[in-house]
């Protein structure tokens, strides 16, 4: 209950970061018109070190609490996607060097998103989360759809939009129940009002909750709400894919989470409900996800198909709903944004060069550029989670914190999935090495200084964290610790 | 860094060292991998002069010997725990002779020879890795770093249906091994570390039943059944793939034909053996109750494995599914010794585990050699060459009496030891299978029959004699068998004490089937 509304310099301290990211696209627009020269190379770099000040700043000013009338909340896990988010920018903006060389406009773009995804992880207030998930959406539907005169990508950006309208506005549907049922909007507020919900409104508790759901699971691309997906990482530019399937799944992923912790009362009833909700989806989710991905040969469509069978995996973590189950969350969100971000830029590699993303252009890959193929195949079995890399001990935590949490038919359930998605990861490093063309030629390819540094950069971590996860864990058990531990100022 | 740490790594090492040389240097690369698998070998025979047989490990902190023990990942208590007790010893020291030896089954390979040999020595890595450690998240990192290796191995190196075959091989076992993981996930909740009082992945520790959780001795049960039967169950598919257990096999007959020679004979040396290193680690020893209940079911498989293997290798035309599915049969001696539960039987089992991964590298080998020369297997379409390749004939005449179990030889006492265990216990059971042994016999004697005797096929009589490297790989084999045939003594002494140990566990278990049930 806002009666007066006053702010203080704590709370735009707390907002440094967002503002930093903001003034800095005014900035960029700015510049990008009055700048005369074409080439857009220290622009670019200006915008990754803008983006990644803006992380920076934000986890320096990064008292826990809630700001602006409980609206806005800081803790650990909202500065670790802000600077995850930061991160993937960067990785994005260094991918798309050499196809956007010319077009300030694309890194604008870049950078709205990742400014909604900060205001996404931060918020703790249905208004603000739905501005969040709108920055997000709105620069990401102009950049699905950046090659206008491609058929595709116009598809893809139509499909985008349309279930974006849609799916947000289910969700809106959702939020006005909740509204209806307790006149609150701030998360801490609705938890409070929603303790003592009588058991006849139960009923309206859960199809809000259902319809909600709607707007996650769009983000997150999760079934139901999956099947823009495909055609929109199909058509969008390759960098913009890698992009789009990690930071925004990341960014619904932690407004699911700050939802279910902090506006969800421990009431057994819906704590019930909403399990068998999530148990389902997330079974669902993988299982289509691997699925679907079986048969496809455009490595875009299955590694879109593949991450939404991730999606999945992650997704079982809210059936346990415990620090533990956010741990494992978070690091494996880290392991994904590796391994994800590096298998999608070997896929633009190869694009650039044939034109083609299909299955055909990787025959005797392994020949022809043994360093590309044998990277490309490290990121491959990673994301099958083979041992010793980071995609393993992602998967060993969650399954770790679904034992933990009793869910052991959705453990097995999980690790058979494991099995059935190594099928077509294999299938892509089958085609580099194991099949040949006798016939042809094949000449060795020069690789790129760029993406060899980048595939490097990706590399290095999916097997570092792998092995030495110590650290990662230790940093992200504290971060979710103050993500549990916050309470509103009232 | 101790001694197994040096034995497990310097493969690895060696492996990245190799990513710097030129790949045209196909013989430097050779003769470097050899000297890389040379060492590695040198320091496990001298390990053997090293071992106190006294020390039996198996479930006691304190007797297992190089011990070397880090901390690894506080944050869930992962340590890199390390060490060798009788049940590991003698594979690992096998692991290392084989490899070294494998590199010069595989001096022919031409196609990129670098990525080969840095393939298998990463995959000598994860063997000796398997073998010696005692952590159960190191165990099964080890055990998963194994398989890319042998997809690659198999899948680029190997025959005409290479590519099905490493698949089916990779995905039989990464079934077994993704259930291992959430066994490994559950006990690590239910064995408390009573020192720290914080849970642990310590195998040694979770074989003493007295830190298992209230909840994993009785009151835990999935879908009905009592949660002891369930991970026991898990764990034994996880195994059973690798052994291969009957009707979990039917990867093996396809990795083996397509592999090339070297692999096949770490595949059959080595990987099978790991499903019955397996089955006494960590079955026997964390599960001894388990173990005990179910020992009736392991026998029965056991038998179905020597003579369900024995009949199909009768049938085979191609010369290595021959000996492909002797390994299936001669695995199950193996199986039947454990599942006795008697000193003699458990003893046997092993030493057919260390006795078969030397008699079937020998005969994956000979298989190799007459491949080369006259590029088919088939066992129809040679015929009469024994006067031909007199020295060749030789050493298969060896290596196929050792594997029917001609006294003497090292497969003789093995079988004989796992006979006198298991009529002890099943007297049944060993009776059905001792035909096994005569099956063996008439299938090996007819194959040399039909190959070796009779009238000369015309097409091989400039066939060319086995040459040097050959030899050089297949004697230290051939000396090991009559040795170990004629004076088991020294394995024995090394087994038999962690043996008869473990045997006592399962036998009298700390905490007994009556409490929990189906």
């Amino acid at each position: 209950m806002v009666s007066e509304i006053s702010f203080t310099t704590n709370d735009f301290l707390a907002v440094s970061g967002e503002l930093t990211l903001a003034f800095s696209i005014v900035f960029l627009i700015l510049w990008d018109i009055f700048s005369k020269t074409k080439n857009r190379l220290t622009f670019a770099v200006v915008t990754g070190l803008l983006i990644f000040l803006s992380a920076a700043v934000s986890i320096l000013n990064s008292d826990v609490g809630h700001y602006f009338s409980n609206t806005f909340k800081v803790d650990g896990v909202s500065d670790f996607i802000k600077l995850f988010s930061a991160v993937v920018g960067i990785l994005a903006i260094w991918l798309s060097l050499p196809r956007f060389q010319y077009h300030g406009e694309y890194y604008i773009l870049l950078a709205s998103v990742i400014f909604g995804i900060f205001i996404v992880a931060s918020s703790a207030d249905f208004i603000v989360l739905i501005l969040g998930l709108e920055t997000v959406s709105i620069p990401s539907y102009v950049l699905a759809g950046y090659f206008r005169t491609d058929r595709k990508s116009g598809e893809a950006a139509l499909k985008y939009v349309l279930y974006g309208a849609v799916s947000v506005g289910i969700m809106l549907f959702g939020f006005s129940l909740i509204y209806g049922l307790t006149g609150e909007t701030t998360f801490t507020a609705i938890k409070q009002s929603l303790t003592n919900l009588s058991k006849e409104n139960h009923l309206l508790m859960l199809v809000s909750m259902i319809l909600m759901m709607a707007g996650f699971g769009y983000k997150i691309a999760s079934v139901p709400f999956h099947f823009w997906c495909p055609d929109v990482y199909e058509g969008a530019p390759t960098p913009m894919t890698a992009f789009f399937s990690v930071a925004p799944k990341a960014a619904g992923f932690i407004a699911l989470s700050r939802f279910l912790i902090d506006a969800v009362p421990e009431n057994d009833w819906i704590t019930y409900n909403w399990q068998e909700l999530f148990w389902w989806i997330s079974v669902a989710t993988m299982t289509l996800g691997n699925l679907a991905a079986l048969p496809q040969t455009n490595l875009k469509r299955l590694l879109a198909y593949s991450s939404i069978a991730q999606a999945g995996y992650i997704f079982t973590v809210f059936t346990v709903n415990t620090q533990e189950s956010y741990t494992a969350l978070s690091f494996y969100l880290i392991a994904y944004l590796f391994m994800n971000l590096g298998a999608f830029a070997v896929v633009d590699w190869i694009e650039r060069q044939t034109g083609k993303v299909t299955l055909e252009q990787y025959k005797g890959y392994g020949k022809k550029n043994p360093f590309v193929a044998v990277l490309f195949s490290i990121f491959l079995f990673s994301l099958a989670g083979l041992p010793p890399l980071a995609g393993f001990i992602g998967k060993f935590l969650i399954f770790k914190a679904l034992l933990d949490g009793n869910q052991l038919v959705l453990a097995v359930i999980s690790v058979i999935n494991t099995v059935i998605s190594l099928v077509y990861y294999v299938k892509i490093i089958r085609e580099m090495f194991l099949t040949e063309e006798p016939h042809q030629e094949i000449e060795e390819e020069k690789t790129e200084l760029s993406l060899k540094w980048f595939l490097i950069v990706c590399t290095l971590p999916t097997i570092v964290f792998g092995i030495a996860f110590n650290p990662a864990i230790n940093f992200l058990e504290t971060a979710v610790q103050s993500f549990f531990n916050t309470t509103s100022q009232f | 860094m101790g001694v197994l740490t040096i034995i497990t790594f310097f493969p690895l090492v060696g492996a990245l060292v190799l990513l710097f040389i030129p790949k045209e240097q196909k013989n430097f690369i050779r003769w470097l991998t050899a000297a890389t698998t040379f060492i590695p070998f040198l320091l496990a025979t001298w390990l053997i002069f090293q071992y106190d047989g006294t020390k039996i490990g198996v479930n006691d902190p304190n007797s297992f010997q190089f011990v070397e023990r880090y901390n690894w990942i506080n944050a869930f208590n992962i340590q890199y725990y390390v060490g060798v007790d009788g049940i590991s010893f003698p594979m690992l020291w096998l692991t290392t002779l084989l490899s070294f030896l494998c590199i010069f089954a595989s001096w022919n390979i031409e196609k990129s020879v670098k990525g080969y040999m840095m393939l298998f020595l990463l995959l000598e890595t994860g063997m000796v890795g398997t073998f010696i450690a005692l952590d159960f998240f190191l165990f099964y990192v080890f055990w998963e770093i194994m398989l890319l290796p042998m997809y690659f191995l198999i899948g680029i190196w190997g025959g005409p249906r290479r590519i099905y075959a490493a698949i089916k091989f990779f995905l039989y076992t990464l079934a077994g091994s993704v259930l291992m993981l959430l066994v490994m996930i559950v006990l690590y909740q239910n064995v408390i570390d009573p020192k720290t009082g914080k849970h642990t992945f310590d195998m040694v520790l979770m074989m003493n039943q007295a830190n298992h959780s209230e909840w994993l001795v009785k009151s835990g049960t999935f879908w009905g059944y009592g949660i002891r039967y369930v991970l026991w169950f898990a764990l034994f598919i996880g195994f059973a793939i690798k052994v291969p257990i009957f009707p979990f096999h039917t990867w093996l007959p396809d990795a083996h034909v397509e592999a090339p020679t070297a692999i096949s004979v770490i595949l059959a040396g080595i990987l099978l053996k790991m499903g019955t290193y397996g089955l006494l680690r960590i079955n026997y020893a964390i599960f001894p109750d388990t173990s005990n209940y179910f020992c009736q079911f392991l026998a029965i498989l056991g038998v179905i494995n020597i003579l369900y293997g024995a009949f199909c290798a009768m049938a085979q035309k191609d010369l290595k599914k021959l000996v492909a599915y002797s390994s299936i049969s001669h695995m199950g001696y193996v199986l039947l010794g454990m599942s006795s539960l008697t000193v003699a039987g458990i003893n046997g089992g092993v030493l057919q585990m260390f006795s078969h991964g030397v008699i079937t590298a020998m005969l994956f080998l000979l298989v190799g050699v007459v491949y080369d020369r006259a590029h088919h297997r088939e066992i129809q379409g040679f015929g009469g060459i024994g006067a031909v390749v007199p020295i060749y004939m030789g050493m298969t005449a060896i290596a196929f009496f050792a594997s029917l179990g001609l006294p003497g030889m090292s497969g003789f006492i093995a079988e004989v030891l796992v006979f006198l265990g298991s009529y002890q216990t099943w007297p049944v059971y060993t009776m059905i299978a001792v035909f096994g042994i005569i099956i063996t016999a008439a299938y090996l004697l007819w194959t040399i029959q039909r190959i070796f005797f009779g009238p000369l096929n015309e097409k091989y009589k400039d066939l060319p004699e086995i040459n040097g490297r050959e030899l050089f790989t297949l004697i230290p084999l051939a000396a090991i068998t009559i040795l170990v045939g004629v004076y088991p003594h020294p394995v024995l002494n090394i087994i038999s004490g962690s043996l008869n140990h473990l045997i006592e566990v399962v036998k009298n278990p700390l905490i007994s089937v009556a409490t929990y049930g189906f």
